[in-house]
C-alpha cells in the first residue's frame, strides 16, 4: 500500500520535473526530449491505472508526435532571439509554473470545499487525489510554457503537455468513478488534440517562415 | 473485411504516399493514390453487391482485441448508407484519375494525392462509424486534410489566408461538435451511437423537452453548420476554392463542405426537436441566399461555391424537416452535378464535345432541370416539406432561381461573345490527357441517370425517398425551374454577357460586381428588382458580412491573438469558475 504511493510519488516527480525541463530547455532538441518523456511517463501512468490498450498506444504515439511537431517547427522556422541579441532574462517560466501550481491547490481546495462525493480519496492504493495533483501539476506547467515562451515550438510543446495532462486527468477520473467515459472522452483529447496540433503545425510554419520570426507574438495576423 | 478495406485502402494508400513517396516517383504515387481509391470503390460495390442479394446491416469491428469499455470501435453499413459510400468512392476514384492528367508536373504530387486518400477515408469514415469517438476522429482528419488540399498552392498570394479562414472557422465548428459530444458522452456514459440511440428514445417518452440534450444536439448542429459553412460560418466558402480543380471538386461535393451534412444525416436520430428547428432554420436561410447570391455573382466559380451552399442549406432543411433520407439523396444528385460542372472546363481544349455534354448535363443539375439527378432529389425535398409551407417556399424560391442560373450560364457560355483570350487548361498529352475526358464522361452520365434510377427503384435511399408516381412536389418543382430557366433563356439570351474568368482573390462575404442580374427580361417580370436587384442583394451581403466582422471585431479585442494578452482571459475564466463553486 505505501510502497505503491511513494512509487507513485516518485514517478510522479520524475514527470514534473521532465515537464519542468520541457519549458526551460532553450535548446532545439532538448525541450521537444522533455516533452515527450513527460508524456510518455503520462502514458505509462494510465498503464498503470488500468486504461485501454488503445488509448496507452495513443498516447504513447501522441508522446512522439508532440516532440516531431515541435522540433519540425523549429527546423522550419528562424532561430528564436538567442541569447546575444536579447539579454537572458531569469527564467520567468519557473516563477510562473509556481503560480500556477498555487491556483491549482486552489481549485482542488475549491473544489473539495464545495463538496465532492463521499468516498472521494480512497480509489485503489493510490488515492485519486494525487492523481489529480499531478495531472494539475503538469497542466499548470503547460500553462506556464505557453505563456511564457513566445517560441512557436515551444508552444507547441507546452500545448501537448497540457493535452497530455488533460487526459491523464479523465483517465484518473474514470478509474475513481468506475465509469468507461473518462477513457473515452481521453481518447478524443488525444485524437482531436493531435489532429489540431498537425493543422496549427501546418499552418504556423509557412507564416512564421514568411515573417522570418518564430515568435508567436508577431502575428496578430487573424483579426477581424 | 470488405467494409474494412473500403475505409483502410485509402489510408494505407496515404500512409504509403507519405512515407515512401520518394521511392516511387511521380507517376508511381498518382498509380497508388488513385489506385487505393478505386480499390476502395471496388469494396463498395463488392458490398453494394452483398446488400442487393438481401443483406439489410453489415458490422466490422475494428480491433476486437483493442476493447474499450463504453464504446463500440465498429464500422456499420445501412441500405441508406450503400449509396452514399459508393457515390463518394467513385467520385473520389474519378477526381483522382482527372487528377492524374490535370495536375501540373511542377505541384507536389506527393502531397496532392496523399491528402486526398486521407480525406477520402475519413469520410468514409465519418459515414461508417458506429461509434461518436471515431465519427469526431474521422471530422478531425478530413478538417486536416481539407487544411491541406486548400493550401497546397500555399505560394499564391490568396492562398495561405484561405487557409488560415478555413482554418479558423473550423476550430470554432469542432469547439460546438466537441463540447456536445462531451455532454452526449457524460450524460450517456457511452460512445456507442446505437445504444445512445436507443437510451435517448426512452428519455425522450418521459421528458420530450429536456433542456441539457436541446444544449448537447444545439452544439452538435452548429458544429456541423461550420463544416458546411452555413450562414454564420460562411466565410470560408470561398477558401475552398483555392484547391486545386478536383480537389475543389472533390471538397464541394462528397466532402470537406459537405461533411457537416453527413454529421447531420449520421446524428439526426439523436436530435433534440428544438435542435431540428434551428438546422431548418439557418438551412433554409442558407439556401435562400445562397441561390441569391450565385446568381448575382458574376464570377463563375465563386457563384458555383455559394450554389454549394444553398444545396448545403437544403439538405439541412431537410434533416431538419425530419427526412434524413432525402438530405442524402439531394447530397448525391448534388455531388454528382456539382462535379461534373466543376471539372468540365478542366477538360483539355480537343475536347470540346466531351466538354459541351459535361457543361450541360452539370448545368442542368443545378438548375433541377427535369432530367437531371437533382430534379428527382428537389422533388423528393419538396414532398418532405410538404405540412411546412416555409420551407417549401424556400425550395421553389430556390429552383426558381436556379433555373434562371442555368439559363444564364447557358447564355454566358454559348451565346456571349468570346472576351480575349481564354485561359486554357489543356495540360496533359497523350493517353493521360484522355483520363480527364472519360472520367468527366462518366460523372455527367451519371448526373443524367442517377434519378432516373432511383426513381425507377433500381437504387434504394431508404424508405424516405421511396419510388412515387409523378408527385404536386415534382409537378411544382418542375414548373419552378423552368419557368426560370425559360425567364433567364429569354432575358440574358437577348443581352448574352460572358462572366469573368475566375479570380484568386478571396474577400471575405464580399461579393464582385454584381453586374448581369438586371437583364431587361428580369426587369419586366419584377419592377422592383429590375430597378434595385442588384443593389439588394449586394447590400444584404455586405450587411450580413459587416455583421460578422463587427462582432469579430468586438471579440477581437479581448483576444488579440497574441498569447500573452491571452492570459488575462484565462485565469479570469479560472478565478470566475473558483469563484462560482465556492460562493455557490
Amino acid at each position: 500500500m505505501t510502497s505503491d504511493i511513494v512509487a507513485f510519488a516518485v514517478a510522479a516527480t520524475l514527470v514534473v520535473v521532465a515537464s519542468l525541463t520541457a519549458i526551460t530547455r532553450r535548446g532545439a532538441g532538448g525541450a521537444a526530449v522533455a516533452a515527450a518523456l513527460t508524456n510518455a511517463g503520462l502514458a505509462a501512468l494510465t498503464a498503470i491505472l488500468g486504461a485501454p490498450p488503445l488509448l496507452v498506444i495513443l498516447f504513447v504515439a501522441f508522446a512522439a508526435a508532440v516532440a516531431l511537431f515541435s522540433v519540425a517547427l523549429g527546423s522550419s522556422t528562424a532561430p528564436s532571439v538567442g541569447p546575444v541579441a536579447r539579454p537572458r532574462r531569469p527564467q520567468p517560466e519557473l516563477a510562473s509554473a509556481l503560480v500556477a501550481f498555487g491556483f491549482v491547490g486552489l481549485v482542488g481546495w475549491a473544489l473539495t470545499r464545495a463538496g465532492l462525493p463521499p468516498g472521494w480519496p480512497t480509489a485503489g492504493a493510490v488515492p485519486t487525489e494525487l492523481h489529480l495533483a499531478l495531472g494539475g501539476s503538469v497542466f499548470a506547467v503547460g500553462i506556464a510554457g505557453l505563456t511564457h515562451r513566445p517560441n512557436a515550438k515551444d508552444a507547441v510543446a507546452s500545448l501537448g503537455l497540457m493535452l497530455g495532462a488533460v487526459a491523464f486527468t479523465l483517465v484518473a477520473g474514470d478509474r475513481r468513478y468506475d465509469q468507461p467515459v473518462g477513457a473515452l472522452a481521453a481518447l478524443v483529447v488525444i485524437a482531436v488534440g493531435s489532429a489540431q496540433l498537425a493543422i496549427a503545425v501546418g499552418l504556423l510554419g509557412p507564416l512564421l517562415r514568411r515573417r522570418g520570426t518564430a515568435d508567436l507574438d508577431d502575428i496578430r495576423e487573424p483579426r477581424g | 473485411m470488405t467494409l474494412w478495406l473500403a475505409v483502410a485502402a485509402p489510408l494505407a494508400g496515404a500512409i504509403l504516399i507519405a512515407v515512401a513517396g520518394g521511392a516511387l516517383g511521380r507517376r508511381g504515387v498518382a498509380a497508388v493514390g488513385a489506385g487505393a481509391l478505386a480499390v476502395s470503390f471496388g469494396a463498395s460495390v463488392a458490398l453494394a453487391q452483398a446488400f442487393a442479394a438481401g443483406r439489410t446491416s453489415l458490422v466490422a469491428d475494428l480491433g476486437p482485441w483493442l476493447p474499450l469499455r463504453g464504446s463500440a470501435l465498429a464500422l456499420r453499413l445501412d441500405p441508406s448508407t450503400v449509396p452514399l459510400i459508393l457515390v463518394t468512392t467513385a467520385v473520389a476514384a474519378l477526381l483522382a484519375l482527372h487528377s492524374i492528367g490535370s495536375l501540373s508536373r511542377t505541384e507536389g504530387t506527393r502531397r496532392y494525392f496523399a491528402a486526398l486518400d486521407l480525406i477520402v477515408s475519413a469520410t468514409l469514415l465519418v459515414i461508417l462509424a458506429r461509434d461518436l469517438v471515431l465519427l469526431l476522429a474521422g471530422c478531425e482528419i478530413a478538417a486536416a486534410s481539407a487544411y491541406l488540399l486548400i493550401t497546397h498552392r500555399a505560394w499564391r498570394p490568396g492562398d495561405a489566408d484561405a487557409g488560415i479562414r478555413s482554418f479558423v472557422t473550423g476550430r470554432v465548428g469542432d469547439a460546438a461538435l466537441l463540447l456536445g459530444a462531451f455532454v452526449l458522452l457524460g450524460l450517456f456514459g457511452t460512445a456507442d451511437l446505437d445504444e445512445i440511440g436507443s437510451r435517448l428514445a426512452a428519455i425522450r417518452l418521459t421528458s420530450p423537452a429536456d433542456s441539457t440534450l436541446f444544449v448537447a444536439t444545439a452544439l452538435l448542429v452548429s458544429g456541423a453548420l461550420a463544416r458546411s459553412a452555413q450562414l454564420p460560418f460562411h466565410g470560408w466558402l470561398p477558401a475552398t476554392l483555392a484547391a486545386p480543380e478536383p480537389a475543389a471538386a472533390l471538397l464541394h461535393t462528397v466532402s470537406g463542405i459537405q461533411v457537416g451534412v453527413i454529421v447531420l444525416v449520421r446524428l439526426a436520430p439523436l436530435l433534440h426537436p428544438g435542435a431540428l428547428v434551428l438546422a431548418a432554420a439557418i438551412g433554409g436561410a442558407t439556401a435562400l441566399l445562397g441561390a441569391i447570391v450565385s446568381l448575382a455573382e458574376s464570377d463563375r466559380r465563386r457563384a458555383i461555391a455559394w450554389s454549394t451552399a444553398s444545396h448545403a442549406g437544403l439538405m439541412f432543411a431537410a434533416v431538419g424537416a425530419g427526412a434524413p433520407g432525402v438530405a442524402l439523396f439531394q447530397l448525391l444528385s448534388h455531388a454528382l452535378a456539382k462535379a461534373t460542372l466543376l471539372l468540365a472546363p478542366d477538360v483539355a481544349e480537343r475536347a470540346p464535345n466531351a466538354r459541351a455534354f459535361g457543361f450541360v448535363s452539370g448545368v442542368l443539375g443545378l438548375g433541377l432541370l427535369p432530367p437531371a439527378a437533382t430534379f428527382f432529389s428537389a422533388s423528393a425535398l419538396a414532398s418532405a416539406f410538404a405540412d411546412r409551407p416555409l420551407l417549401l417556399g424556400v425550395l421553389l424560391a430556390v429552383a426558381l432561381v436556379s433555373g434562371l442560373r442555368a439559363a444564364r450560364l447557358i447564355a454566358s457560355t454559348f451565346l456571349a461573345p468570346a472576351t480575349g483570350a481564354r485561359v486554357s487548361h489543356a495540360r496533359g498529352s497523350g493517353p493521360l490527357a484522355l483520363v480527364p475526358v472519360v472520367s468527366l464522361g462518366v460523372l455527367a452520365a451519371g448526373t443524367l441517370t442517377f434519378g432516373g434510377l432511383v426513381f425507377a427503384g433500381a437504387v434504394s435511399l431508404g424508405t424516405a425517398v421511396a419510388p412515387t408516381a409523378l408527385t404536386t412536389g415534382q409537378i411544382a418543382v418542375a414548373a419552378a425551374s423552368l419557368a426560370g430557366a425559360a425567364v433567364g433563356l429569354w432575358s440574358y439570351g437577348r443581352r448574352p454577357r460572358a462572366l469573368t474568368p475566375s479570380r484568386p482573390s478571396l474577400a471575405l462575404a464580399r461579393m464582385s460586381r454584381a453586374d448581369a442580374l438586371v437583364a431587361r427580361g428580369f426587369a419586366a417580370l419584377a419592377g422592383l428588382l429590375a430597378i434595385e436587384g442588384e443593389g439588394i442583394v449586394r447590400r444584404s451581403v455586405d450587411a450580413l458580412g459587416w455583421l460578422v466582422q463587427r462582432g469579430a471585431l468586438i471579440t477581437g479585442r479581448i483576444e488579440s491573438g497574441g498569447v500573452r494578452a491571452d492570459q488575462a482571459v484565462l485565469w479570469t475564466a479560472v478565478v470566475t469558475l473558483l469563484a462560482y463553486w465556492t460562493l455557490r
